[in-house]
């Protein structure tokens, strides 16, 4: 218990701390005002006529268009706060929310860097990373202090940590280390990168970035913890991330890991940053905080969040179908670029119940990335039927019939069949009980 | 840690050891540019160019009719519309580019037309054809409706002999004029800066040549031949009831031809003409479906199409009501190409089936 004791309340100078919370602020910023001048938010939250819902989060509903752009405006400026730290505390419950609500509002959008920023959004509600070089302190609003408890740097680390680890341990499976699939048919089409362009058709490549990628995940975070092969792996971390940035479509994620993990190194590092803000400061052995308070309380929310994070991405062991084909336990757990899934849904609606039936143009209801995301994940194609059948429901005496006829193809193995045929559609409700409406996986 | 250490530099090394000397062993087999400028040196600009012969042949067919008056003047625009038809059936899955800027399709090929808005237009004599209004009231399928406006060549001809004659021809020539403008404005486009930007652009991001002739070769087939040229007709979307008047060239009767002709132009894109074309790319990448390489899975499935298009004996618009289970043995084929071209084929390839912008991870 007493090294518990010394993970989560050693303390620590402020430095590593304040700079995270200022490249949190930079990172959210700059990833916000990107998604809003990509005009992401008219084609993401206002242009769909149907949004895909979260699991227990059906409630969410996308506001006016007027009171969208409003609530992600002050999300903008809640970034902009917590980078400046000022009304800190307010300002990252607001981003916490705020960014939930938007990630919440359709499925489609689900990203694992965005149940990232999620988390250690929720997390930075709680540290006090505003305790020093904040307009907070400066105008007063908060009392400037030199130590943190080691906690608020830690969970950070664990956190970050676990996103590695759990990436690694998903690419421990056959296709990803014996067939280096999906990477095969990822690189394979990359020749014309230059230098290594012509490489990236071979069997052999493939092999050595599978194992390479799992090898990396699996122990970057260790490399990271430890001193003396810190700063190696944080070379790592950096050509990883800006390799995987050129070759694959994954937006701002690249930046986002290689930002975070700076909280890796020391303190005279995160000091000497500061350094070149102008704040001059010592980094010295941090004082003994004699009198934390709510020790308890913080032991058990800090043991229990992390247990939920270990716990969570191996939920998929309680159902027993293949995680790639049913997708049960799939989300939350970073399975990050894992799998090339690529589907299609065709849907019949047999709005008087009988023989009579319409076949329904996908994209009359959906974009296409919805219509993408659709075709490929058995919790969509549900929700999408049972809104198909109540958008050509005639009356409400007649109940419509929807059936699907599917296909999906993972890692190139050519399609298959994917939903059991013939099925009413209607009469499938989506629950976290194992699915029994696909058709096996070969 | 030693070992781990070892295992990330051999790594890193092998990633970057491929260097301007050796760049002989760092080719690629398979040349991508090469076959993108096979496909814009071969396939696309030439079927263009046909095109374009054949409108400009229309058009002077139509001075000729309109000058003699003849019959048989009249029977030799008909053969040069058919030509003309044809000839657009191979080039409609080129939509991006020059193609999308100038909203070819929309102009060349949206059917079914508003034949009263057509008459009225002729009726009237003012109209902007180019206008937001008259998108149903242009095109092939325009010429398709005043053509055949009787149930004979000879009454179709007399038609154009009663009143407004001179407003129904006129209809005529502005029509194949705005096809033509329109036309020209995209293959100038592709001869002079295009041609250089699809050849050269050979990754597989959106927006990439390859992403553009796949998406768009997607879309086409899934939307505008398989829904448009069968689905529609054939009664998918209402309730099983055909809808004949829906059909391609429904007016001339030849929408089964024209369908016929757009696999075989689609087949024939698809394994790149004579040169290297996606079937040579899908069997370099070693795709399959199952056991089979997915390159001839493909082929044999357009094949398949054309044999069930063959045991059409009539146009689709009368096969829909004479023989509706004929026309729905080709739409369950077509389906199974969707799903080869939708799934397998852009799987394979590692394209991204959409049409915007997005993160991932």
């Amino acid at each position: 218990m007493n090294s518990l004791n010394n993970i989560l309340f050693t303390p620590k100078n402020y430095h590593t701390l304040v700079v995270f919370r200022v490249l949190f602020g930079v990172i959210t910023l700059f990833s916000s005002l990107r998604f809003f001048a990509k005009g992401w938010i008219e084609e993401l939250y206002l242009t769909p006529t149907f949004h895909f819902k979260y699991f227990g989060f059906s409630w969410v509903e996308i506001a006016s268009p007027s009171i969208t752009y409003l609530l992600f405006t002050l999300m903008i400026i809640s970034s902009l706060f917590i980078l400046f730290g000022l009304f800190y505390r307010v300002a990252t419950i607001s981003f916490f929310l705020l960014f939930t609500y938007f990630e919440l509002i359709d499925l489609t959008n689900y990203l694992n860097h965005y149940y990232f920023v999620s988390l250690v959004a929720l997390l930075m509600i709680f540290l006090p990373a505003n305790i020093n070089f904040s307009l907070d302190t400066r105008f007063g609003l908060v009392k400037m202090k030199q130590t943190v408890q080691a906690w608020t740097i830690n969970s950070i680390k664990l956190q970050l940590a676990i996103v590695y680890i759990f990436a690694g341990i998903a690419k421990l499976n056959y296709e990803w280390l014996f067939q280096a699939q999906p990477l095969s048919i990822w690189l394979a089409p990359h020749t014309n990168l230059p230098i290594i362009g012509g490489l990236m058709d071979e069997k052999i490549v493939a092999y050595l970035f599978s194992f390479g990628g799992a090898l990396f995940d699996l122990s970057v975070p260790f490399l990271l913890w430890n001193k003396s092969t810190r700063k190696m792996a944080y070379l790592l971390v950096v050509v990883f991330h800006i390799l995987t940035s050129i070759l694959f479509p994954i937006g701002v994620f690249p930046y986002v890991m290689i930002l975070s993990t700076l909280i890796f190194f020391s303190s005279h590092f995160h000091a000497s940053i500061l350094k070149l803000f102008g704040h001059k400061s010592q980094v010295s052995e941090p004082e003994k905080d004699l009198a934390i308070k709510s020790k308890k309380t913080v032991e058990i929310m800090v043991v229990a969040f992390f247990i939920f994070q270990f716990l969570f991405p191996f939920r998929y062991l309680l159902y027993s179908g293949d995680l790639f084909w049913t997708e049960q336990g799939y989300r939350f757990s970073w399975r990050v670029m894992l799998m090339e899934k690529a589907g299609y849904a065709s849907f019949k609606v047999f709005p008087y119940g009988d023989d009579r039936s319409i076949t329904v143009q996908n994209s009359d209801f959906l974009t296409p990335q919805q219509e993408k995301m659709m075709s490929t994940q058995p919790d969509f194609i549900i929700q999408y039927a049972h809104f198909i059948g109540k958008h050509y429901q005639v009356n409400d005496l007649i109940k419509p019939i929807v059936n699907v006829d599917s296909y999906v193809s993972i890692n190139g193995k050519g399609s298959q069949s994917y939903v059991k045929n013939d099925l009413d559609l209607m009469l499938i409700k989506n629950s976290l009980k194992p699915i029994d409406f696909l058709e096996d996986y070969n | 840690m030693k070992k781990i250490g070892l295992l990330i530099s051999v790594f890193t090394l092998v990633l970057f050891s491929c260097n301007k000397e050796e760049e002989i062993t760092c080719q690629s087999d398979f040349d991508k540019k090469a076959m993108l400028a096979n496909y814009s040196n071969s396939l696309i600009i030439p079927r263009y160019e046909t095109l374009e012969k054949n409108l400009t042949s229309l058009y002077t067919k139509i001075n000729v009719f309109i000058s003699s008056n003849s019959l048989s003047d009249f029977n030799a625009l008909n053969a040069s519309f058919d030509s003309t038809y044809l000839s657009w059936q191979g080039v409609s899955y080129f939509q991006f580019g020059p193609a999308e800027t100038y909203v070819i399709k929309s102009v060349f090929n949206i059917f079914p037309v508003d034949t009263t808005k057509i008459n009225n237009n002729i009726s009237s004599g003012s109209y902007i054809l180019g206008s937001a209004s008259n998108t149903d009231a242009i095109g092939l399928p325009a010429l398709d409706y005043l053509l055949h406006k009787g149930s004979s060549e000879t009454l179709s001809f007399n038609y154009f002999t009663g009143t407004n004659s001179a407003n129904k021809k006129q209809y005529l020539l502005d029509l194949v004029n705005q096809l033509s403008s329109t036309l020209s404005s995209v293959l100038n486009q592709w001869n002079t800066s295009y041609k250089s930007i699809f050849n050269n652009s050979d990754g597989t991001s959106q927006g990439s040549s390859l992403s553009n002739i796949v998406n768009a070769l997607n879309l086409d087939f899934e939307k505008f031949i398989r829904d448009g040229k069968v689905g529609v007709p054939l009664g998918v979307r209402s309730l099983g009831t055909p809808l004949p008047e829906k059909s391609e060239a429904y007016f001339g009767g030849k929408s089964t031809e024209l369908c016929k002709e757009s696999i075989l132009k689609l087949k024939s894109y698809f394994k790149g003409g004579s040169g290297q074309g996606l079937d040579d790319y899908l069997i370099q990448l070693d795709a399959k479906h199952g056991s089979q390489l997915l390159a001839t899975k493909i082929n044999n499935q357009f094949d398949l199409i054309i044999s069930k298009i063959n045991a059409l004996s009539s146009p689709i618009a009368e096969e829909v009501i004479a023989n509706q289970a004929n026309v729905q043995d080709l739409y369950d084929e077509m389906q199974r190409m969707v799903v080869l071209l939708k799934v397998d084929l852009s799987s394979a390839l590692s394209i991204l089936i959409t049409y915007q912008d997005n993160d991932g991870d």
